[in-house]
């Protein structure tokens, strides 16, 4: 099975001998590491990490800091369905306080840990591990020197084990250049992904010819973007040769949106074309009702479809 | 910076409308302001048009004894609360009554004034008929209030000179010279502020780039003052668009002030803008508006919403219950 946000196609910008290559596949990464442009980047990137390995069956570890909530809530967004994987051990949310033992270990303990793991999933059966987790915040406090002996120890068993994988974050705004310069050289790829805004509230991507999806929060400091980026949509829609008479926008993962950023939405949805829609996705309540006190219902070229109840089925696609 | 929340398009304070019926009557005692109410309500009724009564207790049972009943009338209270003390959010109260009795027809409106809710001044008064002049702009409302020939407070009088383009004088209707816009009115007779509520439980700076901290503050509040999730998300929703308000439109430093009281939290926002509308938000938008529906808005979500201004500048209290 193949999750939709495995096929959402990052570019992965590999590092072998000076040279970098670019493949779209996140399944083809082993030690690979991602420098985000924001919260909803980690959170698009590590949900879509982790559903790849999901999908294909791998056993799934998340070494969580406090931040198993985002993680989830993301993958809900992303409806990837997770009680069964969590139920039956192929999916393990490691706790915040075994996560900080863990990454904080010294460097020969925590070699033997992380290799025992990958030795126990290879002796269970799975077919790979994929592993993402808080680990950089708790060994910053060691010094970039610890960082890179870390993520040294991590590389060379993730080569022994091809079964395993492993996705690194690295925050810009903790490392400063020569640290990330440091860190990516262990790291044998690195994570590119694609957004077409990110001020670190909100952020936008293109999901589609005619389609994009919202993450984050749109509000008075971003008010112009989203109307911004459904023109140039409209305007790509009306001169492709193929039929795209919806414009689709996907809600799922924004959280927050104010009077003006609903307003403008049932604006821009009245101005397209008689041909054209306006369709929003995914919408949560609190936006939905936003969306009604600022005449969605009365905006015949916008529809909005309710947020899902459940996830995707096992088999099926998001 | 001034703030300009009203597009130009819709009537506001700031600009002249087509007043509604609107008409003053004085009384000189209990006794006599019934015997002046009974015929105006029996001539509705003859109108065939939905009649409503925003009437002090006594007087309104007195004017019931009169008419052998008020099974035929609306009796609108007048709740003792930061509602029913806000001239603002009763007028858009009142109108949202009368549109439900009468939609878009006639509808008849008798009011008589109430000293319980004076507060310090009587601006109170001149406030409550200033923002009907805005919320009934364009209606077929009948308005017909009585205030006594010699109440407590001047500004009461004063107000009452101003905000109605008719009086009855002598038993007859007629045009009132003094009558002036809202926004006169409440640039002499200014809306008054709200009675002090004592040092907030939550003070946050206004800045743009706050917006997002001020939003998951607010709401980590409500949710710990035991608000369900979808009200706290409603009423940071509100507490939203005035901040932003302060921020687009008003002058800084702008502040954010929090009180948490018996199941219910209190806000104020405060910046150093002046207000060019002194009412705004007290009309719903059109869906063709683009902008001037954030007040509007945080008028539905809170229980009180009350603006007024001073030299300090602009500031917005928001009462939402729990």
């Amino acid at each position: 099975m193949v999750m939709t946000a495995a096929r959402r196609s990052p570019l992965v910008r590999h590092w072998w001998y000076g040279m970098t290559r670019t493949v779209e596949d996140l399944d083809h990464v082993t030690h690979t590491c991602l420098v985000p442009d924001s919260d909803d980047h980690v959170w698009e990137v590590t949900a879509a990490w982790l559903a790849g390995g999901l999908g294909a069956g791998e056993r799934v570890m998340y070494f969580e800091d406090q931040t198993a909530d985002a993680l989830l809530g993301r993958l809900t967004d992303d409806r990837v369905p997770v009680d069964r994987a969590l139920a039956d051990g192929q999916f393990v949310l490691v706790p915040t306080e075994q996560t900080r033992a863990t990454v904080s270990a010294p460097l020969d303990l925590f070699e033997r840990m992380i290799d025992e793991m990958i030795r126990d999933t290879e002796a269970a059966g799975w077919p790979g591990l994929r592993l993402a987790g808080e680990n950089v915040n708790v060994q910053l406090g060691m010094g970039v020197d610890a960082v890179v002996a870390y993520e040294t120890v991590v590389d060379r068993l993730l080569r022994e084990h091809p079964i395993a994988r492993l996705l690194c974050r690295f925050d810009p705004l903790v490392f400063d250049t020569a640290a990330m310069a440091a860190v990516r050289e262990v790291h044998t790829s690195e994570l590119v992904t694609r957004s077409l805004y990110d001020d670190g509230l909100l952020r936008v991507t293109r999901t589609g010819p005619v389609a994009l999806r919202l993450a984050g929060e749109a509000d008075h400091s971003n008010r112009t973007v989203i109307r911004r980026f459904l023109d140039a949509t409209l305007d790509q829609a009306l001169r492709s040769e193929a039929a795209h008479n919806d414009i689709t926008l996907d809600l799922s993962s924004l959280r927050f949106v104010d009077v003006s950023g609903a307003v403008g939405l049932v604006h821009t949805a009245e101005e397209f074309p008689d041909s054209h829609r306006l369709v929003l996705t995914g919408v949560r309540p609190r936006v939905a009702r936003a969306l009604e006190r600022c005449g969605a219902p009365a905006a015949r070229q916008l529809t909005i479809e309710p947020r899902w109840t459940e996830p995707v089925a096992p088999g099926g696609r998001g | 910076m001034t703030h300009v929340s009203e597009p130009l398009s819709a009537p506001s304070a700031g600009t002249p409308c087509a007043a509604p019926r609107h008409a003053a009557a004085f009384f000189a005692s209990p006794a006599a302001l019934v015997a002046q109410i009974v015929p105006v309500v029996r001539a509705g009724l003859d109108r065939g048009v939905p009649v409503a009564l925003a009437l002090p207790p006594e007087i309104a049972r007195a004017v019931g004894a009169a008419l052998g009943g008020l099974d035929r009338v609306t009796v609108l209270d007048h709740p003792d609360d930061p509602a029913g003390r806000c001239g603002q959010t009763m007028a858009v109260r009142l109108a949202a009554r009368l549109r439900e009795l009468a939609g878009d027809g006639p509808v008849s409106l008798v009011a008589a004034h109430d000293s319980r809710f004076d507060g310090p001044d009587g601006r109170f008064w001149v406030e409550l008929e200033a923002a009907f002049n805005v919320v009934l702009a364009g209606t077929a409302s009948d308005l017909r209030c009585f205030y006594p020939e010699q109440p407590l407070h001047r500004a009461v009088t004063d107000g009452t000179l101003r905000n109605h383009p008719a009086l009855v004088l002598d038993g007859e209707l007629r045009p009132n010279p003094l009558h002036r816009p809202p926004r006169e009115v409440l640039a002499e007779i200014p809306v008054p502020p709200p009675a002090l509520l004592g040092p907030p439980d939550l003070v946050l700076v206004v800045e743009s780039a706050r917006l997002s901290d001020i939003r998951g503050r607010v709401e980590a509040a409500l949710i710990g003052a035991g608000y369900a999730r979808a009200r706290a998300e409603d009423v940071v929703f509100a507490v939203n668009e005035i901040t932003t308000n302060a921020v687009h439109h008003g002058a800084p430093p702008a502040e954010l002030h929090m009180w948490v009281v018996e199941r219910a939290c209190v806000f104020e926002v405060h910046d150093r803008g002046r207000l060019d509308d002194p009412l705004p938000g007290l009309r719903p938008p059109v869906s063709t508006q683009r902008s001037g529906w954030g007040v509007w808005i945080a008028r539905q979500t809170c229980s009180a919403l009350h603006v007024w201004s001073d030299r300090h500048g602009t500031h917005v209290r928001m009462h939402t219950a729990a």
